[in-house]
Formats: C-alpha cells, sequence, structure tokens
C-alpha cells in the first residue's frame, strides 16, 4: 500500500503499484522519493520507456532486457548498465519498473 | 564423459514421465555420464514441494531426486518464478515450503549447465506422444547416448571444452497460445536469445497459432511478449514446416516467419546442439 495525497494505491508484496492505470506523474515522483531518487529529465525518459515497454510487450523488463531495448530505442549511450545505474543506483530495472508503475520484474527473464 | 542435462517438466503425478527421467539418471551415471543438472520446469517444479506425498504404493520419485543428488552431486534446480505459481515458496520451512535439498534458480542457472552440456534429455507430459510413446523414446535416447558415450567420448569431451555460450539450441513448438507449456517455452527462449546464444524456433501445427497477429475478439493475448524476440534482440529464426503454413492458409504473423521444407528441418534437428520441445 502506498498512500499519496490521500489516496490509497494497492500494491503487491513488494510495493510495485498494483493497477497500472492507477499511475499518474505525481505518485511516480513521490515512489521516486521513496526510492532516495529525485526525477529528472534522463530519468523520464527511462520511466516513459518502460511504461511504453510494458504497454507493448506486457512485461516487466528485467535488467538484460532493459539495457538491449533503451540500446535499441535511446542509443547505445543510454543502454548500458553503467549509465542506467547512475540514475537508478539499486538497480535499474527494480527501481524504474516500481516508479513506473510496472509490476517487479520476474527474476528469471 | 559425457555431461548431461535433464528437464523435468511433467509434474509429480504423471508418474510415467518420471521413472523415465529416474531410469535415464541412473543409467547414464552408471554407464560413467556425469548427470550436471535436473532442472525442474512447468508443473514439473512440484518436485521441489515440502509438502509432496506419493500415495501408498507409488515410488515416492521426490525421495529418489533427493538420493540421486546426494550421492552424484547433481543439484536439483527449480525455476523459482515458476514455482511461485505453483504455490512454492522458495524457502525451506518454515519461512517457505521448498524441500531441503532442492535449489531455487532459473533459466540462468539452465543456459549455464546447458552449455557445458552433451545433451539434454527433456521429460514432458504427454506432449505430442502417447506415454507409452515418449517412454519408448527416452529409452532409445538413453542408449543411443550411451552408444555414444563408448564410441566417441573423447570426440564429445573436445567439444565440451569450447566456449560457454557456443550451443545452438533448437526450440520446437507444438502447442496453441493459450496452454502455459507455450508461454515456458517461450520464456526459455527470450532467456536463451537474451544471453546470445544461436538459437532457431520452429513452430508446429497449432504452436502456428501463437505467431498470428491477434485479432480485438482475442482479448488477452498471453504471448504478447514473443515480439520482443524481433523488435528487441533481432531475432529472425522463426521456422514453420511448409505443410502446416499451407494449412494454416493467408495469414498475418506478428513476428518474420520462414517456411521450411520437410528436408530443411530435418537437417535442424540433426545439427543442433541441443534440441528443446516445448
Amino acid at each position: 500500500m502506498i498512500e499519496f495525497n490521500g489516496v490509497q494505491y494497492a500494491t503487491d508484496q513488494y510495493e510495485y503499484l498494483a493497477d497500472f492505470d492507477a499511475w499518474n506523474p505525481e505518485l511516480a515522483a513521490h515512489i521516486a522519493s521513496l526510492e532516495n531518487i529525485e526525477l529528472t529529465p534522463a530519468h523520464w525518459e527511462v520511466v516513459n520507456f518502460v511504461r511504453n515497454f510494458y504497454q507493448e510487450y506486457d512485461t516487466s523488463p528485467a535488467m538484460r532486457v532493459l539495457v538491449k531495448a533503451v540500446a535499441k530505442s535511446l542509443g547505445e549511450d543510454k543502454g548500458n548498465s553503467r549509465y542506467l545505474y547512475t540514475l537508478f543506483p539499486k538497480g535499474p530495472a527494480k527501481q524504474a519498473t516500481r516508479i513506473a508503475g510496472l509490476p517487479k520484474p520476474a527474476k528469471c527473464i | 564423459m559425457v555431461n548431461v542435462v535433464i528437464m523435468q517438466h511433467a509434474g509429480p503425478d504423471d508418474y510415467a514421465s518420471g521413472h523415465a527421467a529416474i531410469a535415464a539418471a541412473q543409467a547414464l551415471v552408471d554407464s560413467g555420464a556425469k548427470v550436471l543438472q535436473v532442472f525442474f520446469y512447468g508443473p514439473g517444479v512440484l518436485y521441489s514441494s515440502h509438502y509432496l506425498q506419493f500415495p501408498s504404493g507409488v515410488k515416492n520419485l521426490q525421495q529418489q531426486w533427493l538420493e540421486f543428488a546426494t550421492t552424484q552431486h547433481t543439484p536439483l534446480v527449480v525455476c523459482s518464478t515458476v514455482a511461485n505459481q505453483y504455490g512454492i515458496e522458495p524457502n525451506v520451512p518454515p519461512s517457505g515450503s521448498l524441500a531441503a535439498g532442492f535449489s531455487s534458480g532459473g533459466l540462468t542457472e539452465f543456459m549455464e549447465a546447458l552449455s557445458k552440456a552433451d545433451t539434454l534429455l527433456q521429460f514432458q507430459p504427454g506432449l505430442q506422444h502417447s506415454c507409452q510413446h515418449s517412454c519408448r523414446q527416452e529409452t532409445v535416447a538413453v542408449r543411443e547416448l550411451l552408444q555414444r558415450n563408448s564410441k566417441t567420448a573423447k570426440d564429445i569431451t573436445n567439444d565440451a571444452s569450447s566456449d560457454a555460450y557456443d550451443a545452438a539450441l533448437l526450440f520446437e513448438f507444438n502447442h496453441s497460445p493459450w496452454q502455459a507449456i507455450s508461454r515456458h517455452g517461450l520464456d526459455m527462449l527470450l532467456m536463451a536469445v537474451s544471453l546470445d546464444i544461436p538459437c532457431q524456433a520452429i513452430y508446429n501445427n497449432a504452436a502456428l497459432s501463437q505467431l498470428v497477429v491477434p485479432t480485438e475478439q482475442n482479448g488477452y493475448d498471453p504471448l504478447k511478449k514473443i515480439a520482443m524476440l524481433n523488435n528487441v534482440f533481432d531475432f529472425t529464426e522463426f521456422y514453420s514446416p511448409a505443410s502446416d503454413m499451407v494449412a494454416a492458409g493467408n495469414q498475418q504473423y506478428r513476428v518474420p516467419l520462414q517456411e521450411a521444407s520437410a528436408e530443411q528441418i530435418a537437417q535442424m534437428q540433426a545439427s543442433a546442439k541441443h534440441h528443446i520441445i516445448f
């Protein structure tokens, strides 16, 4: 459960938003603050990217997929783990998907 | 020495498949082969449940795997993502429900073991064969493997010493998109492709419908992520037998599907290092 602006948002057991459509940008900024991240345009680029990715493939990208997919769409300079870790130090796949309101990525894929 | 990986995909109530797998594992080690890993996937993950019981009069296959693992130092690896779906929490009780002796892992561990293996033996529920048929098939496979072992063990060892992920995997799909086995197979193919393992994928009969662009009225699309293979990983090795494509009529496919003759398919089957059927 995440409480923000007087609204209670249902989450899964790992505190990932339960409903993809309940997400909004203000809530994203709030979840980011729970992760100790202040969202810059560079963060937003990745957050929006994973939201589109989820809509297209119905899957929350784990690290290997995220790197490859970002490289393909946003270029090699962004599709590498060093760049993504500077934005999301505790794990780009884990943190970006949580901020974007996606389910937790599966361990396997 | 011949290195083997076993994948148990059938659940523990599929006795025939379970017995065949244990018997094959035992026959292999008796002949001097090494079983690098037993991987439990699909309904097979239930083998790892602490609460699993076998009716009296039926051999306790879980116990047999545990004994095999202890004597042969073979890890029993369970796909944790699938195991969660079957109610297995990947810790031993009281915090979880995993039976001691099994290790919670995933497709990465399986792919790593496969890269070091000369052969994969896969035990499925019925699949496209009747049970008797598939059991007989596995027996033949083991016998062939043992013969190969005695003849060319040296060559095989040399092959196995090459690079980690040089294994070419041939995936064959036989089921409609609505069956869980199709999703399990897709997840494995995605994992292999994301690890840059050279793969080929053949879609037979009903499996062709996995590739058809879904229409609005289909509603839920369980294999939406299949498009990642081409869009994200530039994977283009999708094949279907020409006869199946003709039978399917004029369809729009969501991946670049290629038509393959019976000879081409036989060639793929013969040349792939491991052949995985879902």
